[in-house]
């Protein structure tokens, strides 16, 4: 019995371990594939950032679009006393560098507004009146009569952060009257001015269920985007299935139009005063580099036309979490780690310049890259490919299992790779990976974690696009899942079947003793 | 296998069940942070399903517990597997959204090993019977979880592969050796580890013990929970892991200290040939004490995080919660192995760890909370009245329970003959 047992446990390891093994060598395929189109989106201008007022340094990022706010309290410092230095200047800086604006139209207005004394509430008939005023001398200015220059609108900011009749908040009245005072704006708007462009109030969050009362009480009619504004705190893997829900309820009520990301990313606030606050410091500004990428691929390859990058610079307050999501330092940041203390752009601004360069009216393939699908560890890598307008190839992969590095290989027909990785994702400064010339291209080798990492790949002009076949060898993770696990288990059961096989457990009413 | 390393199999099976349960829930917060109310339905029906069904398996056919043990052991083993495959991995305490059928198996995945722990944990207390040394063997079993998610954290990078990974390969390890070791008679009949007699024999019988052990469970587990709640709260989980392993291995010095208090109280408690009235004296005794020091212990460590600045997150505050955790498990089962009622003696174990394996998950999900400093000041500025509801009932229970006490240790001190009797 136990040597029948034994040789049954032995050759079912055999028949696990031997087709793995055999499998895995058979993975190496490195003829190029032409590429297949189904499903590819075309991606364009979809790099913005928020509070910008640096138009070089948002140049040299690749931004092309700055979304702010153009507070009605800002702008009508009292009753029809209009003040348009400050958004004047905005839009002949943007202009210079061929950027444009997303204003949001938003917030109360107490220097005019009757109905309420207190936050953000507009409500009553006169508050709206004005309201109504407001929105229309803003897009009388920098619309109608500045050649159509700002054609897209956002109406408010996060309404559904805020206390009922609270001093502060971003609305503070209820949701019903938010609701009707978006379907008014945008009634007004889109009669005045059929072709602007109005896009919801970026939500805070993805609330389906905000989502969906904004749709029943009406205040998407005449709206031609969605916005909302999906914060995941430090790991954005799960952007997708958000996106996924804010689809879900747009199909519910049969919204076709294009839905926007207008606030999203990750601060990197610290405690000076804290002891070993450098190294937390340079943690979260590292880790901040490896979100962008995944916020950019998980949206553009879910469709999202625009993201909004929240937001492009630091501020002094290093503890205020609201003042340090910016994709460059403070000015005058005397804290800036030993690796970036020459440096202006953070390390997240390294991987949002590579990547506004280069994905930019770029096409999007979901089936760009073929992975070696048997292996466990495959569909946790992730990986996005991106055709440039002049033909070259943009990979930007990372391992969706956090904790595990998987080594890929692949290779192109080729002139050149750059490789852009954590920790600092500044040029020329990856290390993990390996470029080799052979008669096929070039044989990419490279270690794969959490940090998604990017391949700018130069192909030769007017070469046929073609799939990357990524290779992943086998790790220990599809080890542990295929052979050690399974063999633990199968011990088990053998051991069970060794010891009880004849036990006859309800046989006998008597107990034994040890 | 001789009886000594049946004994050796059960604490290690008791220990590397519950690693394995505490390795399954450490990222319970991932999951349910963004969880539907239909997701949340799934996962509390599942989680309470499975392992009442094991209790209840329990009371019916304990001869058939390895093979209940082995049939828990494929839906872990089976569940976890969806889970690692299929799942995104937590790394850096993410929300995720998953359907009602992926929450189940999940929820599966949880509700097996507590199960299994369940279990290991009956037949701790039936070794506990049998071995005057079990307050070590306690401890030994109590140490080995802490050690392993300590390591488990210290391996990972933040997300749970390696937790699982590890859980996945030490169950059937452990349920191998415990197999490997069980004893079987020349009939191969299935080895009882209690007999139904000697169960009643040793029971102490006291009307208000029901009442007493659920206020004691009632406490405990919002101690534990508090604690590993409170550890993890608003922290930024990015940089928290990398610190909670000192958590886990300071447990093992909180339960040193419980097994020291075991030792000097419950051992003999257990073994003492007694009369019943002095048997329940003294458990109430033992009990009260346990009482008193979890909850003292709580207080002072939940306080340290309130009032000390900077303190939150640091490595102090990681061993000093810790401590009181380990303490705090260790003292538990120190109080209730004595006490279990006069038939259900495998049942009871499992009912009451099952408890305290619900509060361990929900307090791995309170510590996923996103919250600001603000949001952290505000829920934590509850905390004061739950100590004030600990401190009362507290009072209110040794207030209660020492008066009897005291008449009924002078009418044993007048009429020495009753403890004969």
């Amino acid at each position: 019995m136990r040597r029948s047992l034994s040789i049954l446990f032995a050759s079912l390891c055999l028949q696990i371990i031997l087709p793995i093994l055999g499998s895995t060598t058979a993975t190496i395929a490195t003829t190029a594939t032409p590429l297949d189109s189904t499903g590819a989106i075309h991606v364009k201008d979809p790099f913005s950032a928020c509070h910008a007022d640096s138009y070089d340094i948002m140049a040299n990022l690749g931004v092309k679009v700055n979304r702010k706010d153009i507070t009605w309290s800002d702008t009508e410092r009292g009753d029809d006393n209009w003040y348009w230095d400050t958004w004047d200047a905005r839009i002949a800086g943007l202009k210079a560098k061929n950027m444009t604006a997303l204003p949001i139209l938003d917030y109360g207005n107490l220097a005019v507004q009757t109905g309420t004394t207190r936050g953000n509430r507009i409500y009553t008939e006169h508050d709206i009146q004005e309201w109504i005023e407001y929105v229309n001398m803003c897009i009388e200015r920098y619309y109608e009569h500045d050649s159509h220059y700002t054609k897209y609108w956002e109406l408010w900011n996060e309404p559904n952060l805020g206390d009922f009749n609270a001093d502060s908040g971003f609305w503070t009245g209820t949701d019903a009257e938010y609701f009707a005072l978006q379907k008014r704006t945008a009634a007004n708007i889109s009669a005045r001015w059929p072709d602007v462009q109005l896009v919801s109030a970026g939500i805070s969050g993805y609330d389906p269920v905000y989502l969906d009362a904004m749709f029943a009480a009406g205040a998407m009619e005449n709206v031609d985007i969605l916005a909302f504004h999906p914060y995941s705190g430090s790991n954005y893997d799960n952007l997708d299935a958000k996106i996924n829900d804010v689809k879900g309820v747009c199909q519910k009520w049969n919204f076709t139009g294009p839905i926007w990301i207008t606030e999203v990313g990750w601060p990197t606030e610290f405690r000076p005063t804290e002891e070993g606050f450098e190294a937390v410091y340079q943690a979260r500004l590292e880790l901040q580099a490896t979100i962008v990428p995944k916020i950019y691929c998980l949206a553009l390859a879910n469709g999202i036309e625009h993201v909004t990058y929240y937001c492009l610079g630091d501020s002094s307050n290093f503890t205020y979490s609201e003042e340090n999501f910016g994709l460059v330092f403070w000015g005058s940041n005397p804290y800036k780690p030993v690796p970036y203390e020459n440096d202006t752009l953070k390390p997240s601004g390294f991987t949002y310049k590579v990547l506004a360069h280069h994905l930019n009216w770029s096409t999007y393939y979901p089936r760009g890259v073929q992975t070696a699908a048997f292996l466990p560890s495959a569909p946790r890598l992730k990986s996005f490919y991106f055709l440039e307008a002049n033909g070259n190839i943009v990979l930007v992969c990372w391992n969706a299992n956090g904790d595990i590095t998987t080594p890929v290989r692949f290779t192109m027909p080729a002139t050149g790779v750059q490789v852009f990785s954590g920790p600092s994702y500044k040029p020329g400064t990856a290390t993990n990976y390996h470029l080799e010339n052979g008669t096929s291209g070039i044989t990419v080798s490279a270690m794969i974690d959490n940090s998604p990492v990017i391949f700018l790949i130069d192909m030769p002009d007017g070469a046929s696009p073609v799939t990357i076949l990524l290779e992943s060898d086998f790790t220990f993770y599809d080890l542990s899942l295929l052979v050690i696990i399974p063999g633990l288990i199968a011990l088990c059961v053998v051991v069970f079947l060794m010891k009880f096989a004849r036990v006859k457990p309800m046989g006998s009413r008597k107990a034994v003793r040890s | 296998m001789k009886s000594g390393w049946f004994s050796a199999s059960i604490v290690v099976n008791f220990g590397l069940s519950a690693a394995a349960f505490m390795l399954v829930a450490f990222h319970i917060g991932g999951v349910v942070r963004d969880i539907t109310t239909s997701g949340t339905l799934s996962l509390l029906l599942v989680f309470f399903i499975v392992p009442m069904f094991v209790v209840f398996l329990g009371i019916l056919v304990e001869k058939w517990k390895p093979l209940l043990m082995i049939c828990i052991m494929a839906a872990f083993e089976g569940s976890s597997y969806y889970v690692l495959v299929v799942f995104p991995n937590a790394a850096g305490n993410v929300g995720y959204r998953y359907d009602i059928m992926s929450i189940g198996i999940y929820a599966l995945m949880l509700g097996s090993a507590l199960s299994l722990f369940m279990v290991a944990t009956a037949d701790m207390a039936a070794l506990a019977r049998k071995n005057p040394s079990w307050p070590a063997f306690l401890g030994t079993g109590l140490t080995i979880p802490g050690i392993i998610v300590a390591a488990a954290i210290s391996w990972s990078t933040g997300g749970w592969f390696h937790h699982l990974l590890l859980a996945m390969g030490i169950v059937p390890v452990s349920l191998s050796f415990y197999f490997k070791a069980y004893p079987l008679d020349q009939q191969r009949n299935v080895f009882m580890l209690e007999e139904p007699g000697e169960v009643s024999k040793r029971a102490i019988r006291d009307l208000l013990k029901g009442g007493k052990l659920a206020l004691f469970t009632v406490i405990t587990c919002a101690n534990v929970l508090l604690m590993i709640g409170v550890n993890g709260l608003g922290q930024n989980m990015a940089f928290y892991v990398n610190m909670n392993w000192m958590f886990y291995v300071s447990t093992s010095i909180g339960v040193g200290i419980g097994v020291v208090v075991g030792w000097l109280r419950a051992r003999a408690l257990m073994q003492m040939p007694a009369s019943n009235e002095q048997k329940s004296r003294d458990a109430t005794i033992s009990w009260l004490g346990a009482l008193i020091l979890q909850v003292m212990a709580c207080i002072v460590a939940l306080s340290l995080e309130l009032i000390v600045p900077g303190y939150r997150g640091s490595a102090g505050a990681q061993m000093v919660d810790g401590i009181t955790v380990g303490s705090i498990l260790a003292l538990y089962l120190v109080v209730i192995f004595p006490q279990h009622p006069p038939r259900a003696f495998r049942p009871f174990y499992m009912f009451m760890v099952y408890f305290i394996g619900f509060a361990m998950a929900v307090g791995n999900g309170v510590k996923a909370i996103v919250t600001t400093e603000s949001d952290f000041r505000e829920l934590i500025g509850y905390l004061p009245y739950v100590f004030a509801i600990e401190f009362a009932i507290m009072t209110w229970l040794v207030l209660y329970l020492l008066v009897p006490l005291r008449s009924s240790t002078s009418a044993v001190k007048k009429n020495p003959q009753k403890l004969d009797s």
